[in-house]
């Protein structure tokens, strides 16, 4: 996403890079769920970044369903070091905060019973589907300063939005999702929510995405600066990162949020902190 | 502001109190937390083994069907919405045995249709404590909250708050206590010595 690339590549290029973005991970009962004689062996899956777990690992469920107690309790998932994933969030932003691209295939832990005290319950498929259409519609809400451009979507185009995502259907999700952006990149704020690395914590600020002229839009860096001024002051050398990459500071912010975002229209930044 | 209700109710309704707890000094990781949950009995489901079953279940008016344990446990906090500028109550619901209760047994628990529920109440993480929770929709209250909020004549005490507990008192399962409201009055009509003058309000 260096802005080099951005001037041989389209905007739709990009689009569907991020689209497509997979994360190798192999997955592992835990030995508190297995009731059988032997342990199952382990269960290799490519994750996609911008989806939720419980859409994807429907298959996960069904390979340990001879090895286990009950088929229908909740299943969740914990990282190699123990940790609960919270399934609200999307995958790769999970990926980026708690796994490592140099320790691949990223392990997991999946439990099928003790849902545990930080994870939001999941008792069907409709939980996903609530949960990400609120954080489109707050996402829209800073956008554009109203819910109306949200709320006008039609019951097909916000399905549309849904199953596209489910389905893991680009043009499907982006018919409905190109009607959430204004026509002349306005926006009131940029969605952005920023975490650092190994936490849940959030940062999630008002942030006016124009310079004073009201057209030029700010730079990721100006805006990192001006929301973490200790970590991105001059000189300092935090990095930040999108879908596992690191733009270029120089990159506009509403470019980024218009192209980079998650599905859910929110801009996820991951901090690294250097040593 | 906030602080200043909790300490408000700590004083004038004791049973009825709420409490500013800080997780940790950043900015926004506090809320206003209700000291007392308030108790919702569940309604018992009837599964008769067939139709003749029904008409004496009918006639048993004093047992009740269900377990003996049914009732859920609502507690409360309100916290800052960054997303919408907006403060929204929050809260967890849980069956008796401490496990949470899912969206839909939620919207149950109120007298309307459980299907128009949905984008009213809904599930999300508690903002501050990082747990499950379930919120009040904000979009209903926040154009009723801009018009109040153009009116110069609403002082900048409590009166906001109070009346935004109003605003959505219908989906709290705990009623406000009505000495709020004669300390609202007297706010809103600081001329008042008793402010108990009901025509004032009627004014606003």
């Amino acid at each position: 996403l260096a802005s080099k690339r951005r001037m041989i590549a389209t905007d739709e290029d990009i689009r569907k890079e991020v689209w497509r973005g997979v994360i190798p991970a192999v997955v592992t009962l835990s030995a508190n769920d297995v009731t059988t004689l032997q342990a199952p062996s382990s269960y290799y899956i490519l994750l996609p970044r911008v989806s939720y777990l419980p859409i994807v690992t429907q298959s996960v469920r069904k390979f340990f369903s001879g090895s286990i107690a009950s088929v229908n309790s909740e299943m969740w998932f914990g990282d190699s070091k123990g940790r609960p994933l919270k399934w609200h969030l999307p995958i790769g932003l999970l990926f980026d905060l708690f796994g490592s691209p140099s320790d691949l295939p990223w392990r997991l832990t999946v439990h099928f019973h003790g849902l545990h005290e930080t994870i939001l319950p999941c008792p069907s498929i409709d939980t996903v589907k609530r949960s990400f259409l609120h954080l489109a519609k707050e996402a829209n809400y800073l956008r554009h300063g109203d819910s109306a451009k949200f709320t006008s979507l039609s019951v097909a185009e916000t399905d549309d939005l849904w199953d596209g995502l489910k389905n893991n259907s680009y043009q499907q999700f982006w018919k409905s999702n190109e009607k959430l952006l204004s026509d002349k990149h306005w926006m009131k704020n940029v969605p952005i929510r920023i975490y650092s690395q190994n936490s849940y914590q959030y940062q999630q600020e008002l942030i006016q995405p124009f310079e004073d002229d009201k057209t030029t839009s700010k730079t990721l860096g100006k805006v990192l600066a001006e929301v973490m001024p200790h970590e991105f002051k001059d000189g300092s050398e935090g990095k930040a990162m999108v879908h596992g990459t690191f733009p270029s500071m120089s990159t506009p912010i509403v470019w980024l949020n218009e192209n980079c975002s998650h599905p859910d229209n929110f801009l996820y930044i991951v901090i690294i902190k250097n040593e | 502001m906030a602080k200043a209700f909790a300490e408000m109710t700590q004083s004038i309704t004791k049973d009825d109190s709420w409490t500013w707890k800080q997780v940790s000094p950043a900015v926004r990781s506090g809320c206003l937390v209700r000291d007392t949950s308030c108790f919702v009995i569940s309604k018992p489901v009837i599964h008769p083994q067939n139709p003749s079953d029904l008409d004496t279940m009918e006639e048993d008016h004093g047992s009740f069907r269900g377990p003996l344990n049914a009732f859920h446990t609502y507690s409360y906090s309100i916290a800052h919405n960054p997303g919408y500028q907006l403060p929204v109550m929050y809260f967890t619901a849980s069956h008796s045995d401490g496990s949470l209760l899912h969206e839909e047994e939620i919207w149950k628990d109120f007298a309307a249709q459980p299907s128009n529920m949905e984008n009213i109440i809904s599930q999300c993480e508690h903002p501050v404590f990082m747990r499950p929770s379930n919120f009040v929709h904000p979009c209903n209250t926040s154009a009723m909250l801009k018009i109040l909020s153009r009116n110069d004549a609403i002082p900048s005490g409590f009166a906001p708050i109070l009346l935004w507990l109003s605003m959505i008192s219908p989906v709290l399962h705990f009623t406000l206590p009505p000495i709020w409201y004669r300390h609202l009055s007297s706010e809103l009509n600081p001329s008042l010595d008793d402010g108990t003058d009901s025509e004032s309000i009627g004014e606003m």
